[in-house]
């Protein structure tokens, strides 16, 4: 019993000493947008600011009021694409994973080797085609083409999320809708949509996450500076300039993580079963 | 009765399709026609049909066998490592009780912070004058003179392949700890009274319980990690020379920077066919053995 407790102990102090490692760069981002601009290049740093201040926040925030078109924009243009991307997602994935779990397709493994093969297709070489397509529609620099290529990577593990929340639904509990009087839509709506409300909550955060970290895509399509959304702003505002901004290079990264990870802590439980869900059940 | 079942069921499942078959199946088809095309977005007069011909010159670039090795090199070492992060600190939290949830949220905020977030504070912790981790390094001894990380060929690799594991083993971590929790108590603890130690009990319990999981996560992880782009593309934009181009650094440049789509796609499709082998070879080799076992 006691090597048992000696074991224990070790394993809890490794496991903090891992930990304290892997938060470590964040202490840095977030002291280095505190700090004032020449403490920045001292030598050797300041492990912990000798003066606080919140000149990188206002620049990064400023920037936005003075030049019409800024941080503030990109926030809000984020913001616009990450819902449109769940409330979508959600009214598509929801009513296929339904039909998903209750008709049998094949074997048991087909679904999941579709889904395989979807996330195989390179997601920039279906860029190509698409850029082609919206720039015919007059679709460029609009939320519509974004969310619409956004639905590449959320439609299929949301289907496949769901799916797995809907199969541990037993069947009785429709069929006894259906036997009081509701159609097929009315059970599907009154009795599966509340039971799976925790796959629900799942792939909405999952599928906002996706959004607000999303780059490459939004770089292409929305060239408009308007219309960009954060992280592309972001890069375009602060790197590849003549002098770089740590300072408020390193604001802006902890003003774009700040609402995931408060999102990401309240919704924790959920996000954590969403994504077990799939693999585990297997 | 059965057929209005297969009208709703029909009704139910066309929005997405019909999605899937705009934003994937459409453009999917697109790409391997378009791979067979001259088409530069520059000279919309001179689409032409050229068989084989952007493919010759893919495998006669100097560049796609960097990309095409580079890529080898950045997934191989993002499974590689993410897995054995993931899953060494899986076991460890498995042993403890206690707070378990509550480390796992702290263990899972790399993967919350947006990439691009991590993109700039890599360049920031790796910068060769003031970053951080040159001061460090030189200060533990382990280097003399200060590095230049991302600006060195040799070292840009290693650096972004670092990086990018920090922001990605969290999910390895998360979904193999859920399938760790699933193994039953009794038969460890029968185990353990049949005198096995935990080596033979995480050889004979814990990897064939796992063995399942384990082959999804690291597909996905290798799929995956190949569409990756973001910490790539922001600290290095795939150089120094091409010591960081990837595949999907290569098709970006190429479709997007040179507007030479059809040479893009030509990249896209050959990385499409090789990710398709592999991945069946991996189901064939991986989970045949499983079932065997099983």
């Amino acid at each position: 019993m006691k090597t048992r407790t000696v074991g224990l102990i070790s394993a809890n102090v490794l496991t903090l000493f891992v930990l304290i490692i892997v938060l470590l760069p964040f202490y840095w981002m977030i002291i280095s947008s505190f700090k004032p601009t020449p403490d920045l290049f001292k030598l050797p740093p300041d492990w912990i600011p000798k003066t606080w201040v919140l000149d990188h926040y206002q620049a990064v925030l400023r920037g936005g009021i003075r030049e019409r078109v800024g941080f503030l924009t990109y926030f809000k243009n984020s913001l616009i694409v990450c819902l449109a991307v769940v409330a979508v997602t959600l009214i598509l994935a929801t009513p296929a994973a339904y039909i998903l779990s209750r008709v049998k397709f094949g074997g048991g493994r087909t679904i999941i080797n579709v889904i395989l093969v979807t996330q195989m297709v390179p997601i920039v070489m279906l860029l190509i085609p698409l850029y082609i397509m919206f720039m015919k529609m007059r679709l460029l620099n609009t939320y519509t083409s974004v969310v619409l290529t956004y639905l590449v990577f959320t439609l299929p593990f949301s289907m496949w999320m769901l799916k797995g929340y809907i199969d541990t639904i037993p069947k009785e509990l429709e069929e006894a809708a259906m036997i009081d009087g509701c159609s097929e839509l009315a059970a599907l709506w009154r009795v599966i949509l509340p039971s799976i409300r925790p796959g629900l909550i799942a792939v909405s955060i999952v599928s906002f996450l996706a959004g607000w970290d999303e780059f490459i895509i939004a770089l292409t399509l929305l060239s408009r500076n308007s219309m960009r959304t954060l992280p592309p702003g972001i890069v375009l505002s602060f790197v590849g300039e003549f002098q770089i901004r740590w300072g408020d290079m390193m604001a802006a990264s902890v003003i774009i993580s700040m609402p995931v990870v408060f999102a990401s802590a309240l919704l924790y439980k959920y996000l954590v079963g969403g994504l077990t869900k799939g693999a585990v059940k297997g | 009765m059965k057929k209005r079942q297969r009208i709703l069921m029909i009704s139910l499942l066309a929005p997405a399709l019909f999605v899937l078959i705009l934003v994937m199946l459409y453009p999917l088809i697109n790409s391997f026609v378009l791979s067979f095309y001259r088409y530069m977005l520059t000279d919309p007069q001179g689409i032409t049909f050229i068989g084989w011909g952007n493919y010759v010159r893919m495998f006669n670039t100097v560049g796609f066998w960097i990309a095409f090795r580079n890529t080898l090199v950045y997934v191989g070492g993002l499974v590689f490592f993410e897995f054995v992060i993931g899953f060494s600190l899986a076991l460890l939290l498995n042993l403890q009780i206690r707070c378990r949830a509550v480390l796992r949220g702290f263990f899972m905020i790399p993967w919350i912070i947006p990439s691009v977030a991590i993109a700039l504070l890599t360049m920031w912790l790796f910068n060769p004058d003031f970053g951080v981790v040159n001061v460090v390094l030189r200060a533990l001894g382990v280097i003399s003179q200060p590095l230049g990380w991302l600006k060195d060929p040799s070292l840009a690799m290693p650096t972004v392949l670092l990086v990018t594991v920090w922001k990605f083993f969290p999910f390895m971590l998360v979904v193999l700890l859920a399938g760790l929790q699933t193994i039953p108590e009794d038969e460890i603890d029968s185990a353990k009274i049949d005198g096995a130690n935990a080596v033979r009990r995480f050889i004979h319990i814990t990897l064939p319980h796992m063995r399942e999981i384990i082959m999804i996560v690291t597909l996905l992880e290798f799929i995956w990690s190949f569409q990756y782009i973001t910490i790539i593309w922001i600290t290095t934009k795939g150089g120094p020379v091409y010591a960081t181009t990837t595949f999907p650094v290569k098709v970006y440049e190429a479709a997007f920077q040179e507007w030479n789509l059809g040479f893009g796609a030509s990249i896209g499709v050959f990385w499409i066919l090789f990710l398709l082998v592999f991945s069946i070879f991996f189901v064939r080799v991986v989970g045949g053995k499983a079932e065997s076992k099983v």
